[in-house]
């Protein structure tokens, strides 16, 4: 077995009130203070990183009480004794607490008498009097690689299995899955062989996470929300809902000849996938800033939100339009960083299908998807379509100039009669497959 | 001896008869329990008559005045002695719901303090604070092998506050301070729905060290809430939004607790150090309190000003 370090650093800024403000420091140093307690399956990591040091601090004037302006109390009021570390030599005491709170699966630790915190590496500066700042490298020692416990259980051939349907509860949140890397990785690494310590814990997580989409390639998934993003309300077992084909307002007459078989599709293609729903919904699901690629068909859901929004919001959009109907695609996820999203982009994996006679010029967009969708070929394309939420001054012209299409294709593809949009209002662009 | 007093007592202020209840504090007459009080010097004498009249005066609070004998006077001579008469109140009442009482008594106090400055502060205690005299005692207890850690950290702390402290006094240098009896929140007392405080025999302090001390008790025995509302009820008779007010606040600021301590350490056996020092943290958190909650008053006053 091998034992790893887990290693962290600290890099933090300790502010001195005023009155405290340092001349010199004339010593620091930053000593564990931890106690390790086995308990439940885990192993305890608690207590703090104590940071102490003596420093000569500044001999300050003391303002004027200014009766004018001002808070007197602020002006006048002094520390607590239990606040107080002075000699009497002039010389500060600073005394400083970082907390530490570990917890560590018990199979990782074979002797939590073996586990030991140490401080490697300690340094700091004093970029101005009233602050210190601090960077340290910790190590815990005593950890070892999750891979044994692995291991044993990969090589009994029944576990094979479970490890991929049951995987789901095993599979880390904090890491992101790249389908790239998922890919590249298979087939290289057949067991986790991180290339650094502190990967090692999860390492092992990731490759049978990609594994999983390996033997699913084709087929289309319902979402995994492996790593979902902050939607706590989105009901796993719908993908994306749209406006059943049948509704009675609509303009295009093309698309009424697509919609009953249209709509029988759908519902054939919803119960094939229902199977495979019931196995993705038991995916753990934790917050992260991701997208989720989700496969579309219809893009005709408007519902007014308040604001520019996140993922979470729009699915809640989904969920309230009437006959929605559920179906199945592709899910891919990428890692997105957690910046503002002023509009989502979704990519679409669809499937080919049999075109249904559309008629000429007028074909409607959204039956374009629906055909796709439904399509059960074993080849793969992708279309996007982005949601945009909009924001206040904006209008369709703005929005098709941002996106680069015809007013004509916004309208169809959002159904929408008329040009006026309302704030919060969202919309579907289609994107270009070259984009 | 006593029943000579007894007898000077009954022809004085003409009572059918009296006996001691509790032996040269308290007699019983036919007037009621009454308290007997002797005084050494004619000065000290004359000033606890004086103040006592003039808070009594048109206020809705009494205090135990001198009583008056078939001639008028507030006392009687008995050698080289002076012998006053008071009414004897015993039941006593709380701090808190009776904010408007003591804020009267008070307020009637530190004006009558004011009042009687000039005529009778040669006869005062004053109240001298040295820093200096603190570090000199802290280096004689290092020399003798004693080291005070709760006392010694908080020195530069204790400096900063008496800087403070005497920035203020200089400020309104000129305002003469209150002459005041130390006041004692077990002396409020009641008789008939009166409120009725029962004055000492001290001499006089000058200045606010003896408010300081009862608004530490006042806070430790109520609440933030009380206290305010008994500064506002002080403040209604006796403003202290002036510069009464920040004489007031130089005075909690002053590390008077440091320099007690230290005073009662110089006499204090071994055993009994701990006891004072642990007293001293107390008192320098205490005060601590009280500056919070009378700043925060003294601002919330100024705030309404200003609106």
């Amino acid at each position: 077995m091998n034992q790893s370090k887990l290693r962290f650093s600290i890099e933090e800024s300790v502010w001195l009130k005023k009155g405290q403000e340092v001349a010199e420091v004339l010593s620091m140093s930053l000593e564990p203070d931890i106690a390790i307690t086995e308990e439940n399956d885990h192993v305890y990591i608690k207590g703090a990183l104590k940071l102490v040091g003596e420093y000569r601090p500044y001999a300050q004037a003391i303002p004027p009480v200014d009766f004018e302006a001002g808070s007197l109390r602020e002006q006048v009021s002094y520390r607590s004794l239990t606040q107080l570390t002075m000699k009497d030599d002039g010389i500060a005491e600073l005394e400083h607490r970082f907390p530490v709170d570990i917890t560590i699966p018990a199979s990782r630790v074979t002797d939590s008498r073996e586990v030991y915190v140490a401080v490697e590496s300690f340094d700091y500066e004093l970029p101005n009097p009233t602050c210190l700042e601090l960077s340290a490298a910790i190590s815990i020692s005593g950890i070892y690689e999750e891979n044994v416990v692995n291991q044993t259980e990969e090589e009994d051939p029944t576990n094979e299995d479970e490890a991929l349907y049951g995987y789901e509860e095993e599979v880390p949140v904090n890491e992101p899955v790249e389908m790239e890397e998922v890919e590249e990785e298979a087939e290289e690494v057949p067991i986790a062989s991180p290339h650094r310590e502190d990967e090692q814990m999860f390492s092992t997580f990731q490759f049978e996470a990609k594994k999983f989409y390996d033997d699913f390639p084709v087929e289309p998934l319902t979402p995994s929300f492996l790593e979902p993003l902050e939607i706590p309300e989105r009901p796993r077992e719908t993908t994306v809902e749209f406006k059943a084909m049948e509704e009675p307002a609509r303009q295009d007459q093309t698309d009424e000849s697509v919609s009953t078989e249209t709509w029988s599709t759908l519902k054939s293609i919803a119960s094939e996938s229902k199977n495979e729903l019931e196995v993705q919904n038991e995916l753990p699901s934790e917050p992260r800033p991701e997208e989720i690629e989700v496969e579309e068909q219809e893009t005709a859901i408007q519902e007014s939100m308040a604001h520019e929004v996140e993922v979470d919001e729009e699915v809640e959009v989904e969920e309230s339009v009437p006959e929605a109907v559920e179906v199945s695609g592709m899910v891919e996820i990428e890692e997105e960083p957690p910046a503002k999203y002023s509009e989502l982009a979704e990519d679409i994996e669809v499937q080919e299908i049999e075109e249904k006679e559309h008629g000429a010029a007028g074909r409607d967009e959204n039956a374009l998807y629906l055909t796709k969708m439904l399509s059960g070929g074993n080849e793969e394309k992708f279309a996007k379509v982005k949601m945009y939420i909009i924001q206040r001054g904006d209008s369709l012209d703005s929005v098709c100039d941002k996106y680069d299409i015809t007013l004509n294709t916004l309208l169809r593809v959002n159904r929408i009669k008329q040009e006026e949009v309302t704030e919060g209002q969202i919309i579907y662009i289609p994107v270009a497959q070259t984009r | 001896m006593t029943m000579a007093i007894l007898e000077q007592i009954a022809e004085h202020y003409q009572l059918d008869h009296a006996e001691w209840k509790e032996e040269n504090k308290v007699i019983s007459t036919n007037l009621g329990d009454k308290q007997v009080r002797f005084w050494a010097e004619e000065q000290l004498l004359n000033w606890h008559i004086e103040w006592r009249d003039e808070v009594a005066l048109g206020m809705n609070v009494a205090t135990d005045r001198m009583l008056r004998t078939a001639n008028q006077n507030p006392w009687i001579a008995s050698g080289t002695a002076y012998i006053t008469l008071h009414d004897h109140v015993t039941t006593t009442v709380p701090c808190a719901g009776y904010e408007e009482n003591w804020g009267q008594l008070i307020g009637g106090l530190l004006q009558t303090g004011i009042k009687l400055h000039d005529k009778y502060k040669e006869i005062a205690v004053k109240n001298d604070y040295s820093f200096k005299k603190c570090l000199e005692r802290l280096r004689k207890y290092k020399e003798e092998g004693a080291s005070f850690e709760s006392v010694k950290k908080c020195l530069l702390e204790a400096d900063k506050r008496q800087k403070r402290a005497l920035e203020l006094t200089e400020t309104f240098r000129g305002i003469p301070l209150p002459l005041l009896d130390r006041l004692d929140g077990r002396k409020g007392k009641e008789i008939f729905n009166l409120f009725f405080y029962e004055g000492g025999t001290a001499r006089p302090e000058l200045g606010y060290r003896s408010l300081r001390i009862f608004l530490i008790k006042w806070l430790n025995n109520s609440s933030p809430y009380s206290l305010k509302k008994l500064l506002t009820c002080i403040n209604k008779h006796f403003s202290l939004e002036s510069e009464h007010g920040f004489l007031l606040l130089a005075e909690i600021l002053a590390p008077i607790e440091l320099y007690e301590c230290l005073d009662r350490l110089q006499e204090s056996e071994l055993s009994e150090m701990m006891t004072i020092l642990r007293n001293f943290e107390q008192d320098w958190e205490r005060n601590r309190v009280l500056l919070h909650y009378y700043t925060d008053w003294l601002d919330e006053k100024r705030r309404k000003v200003a609106l």
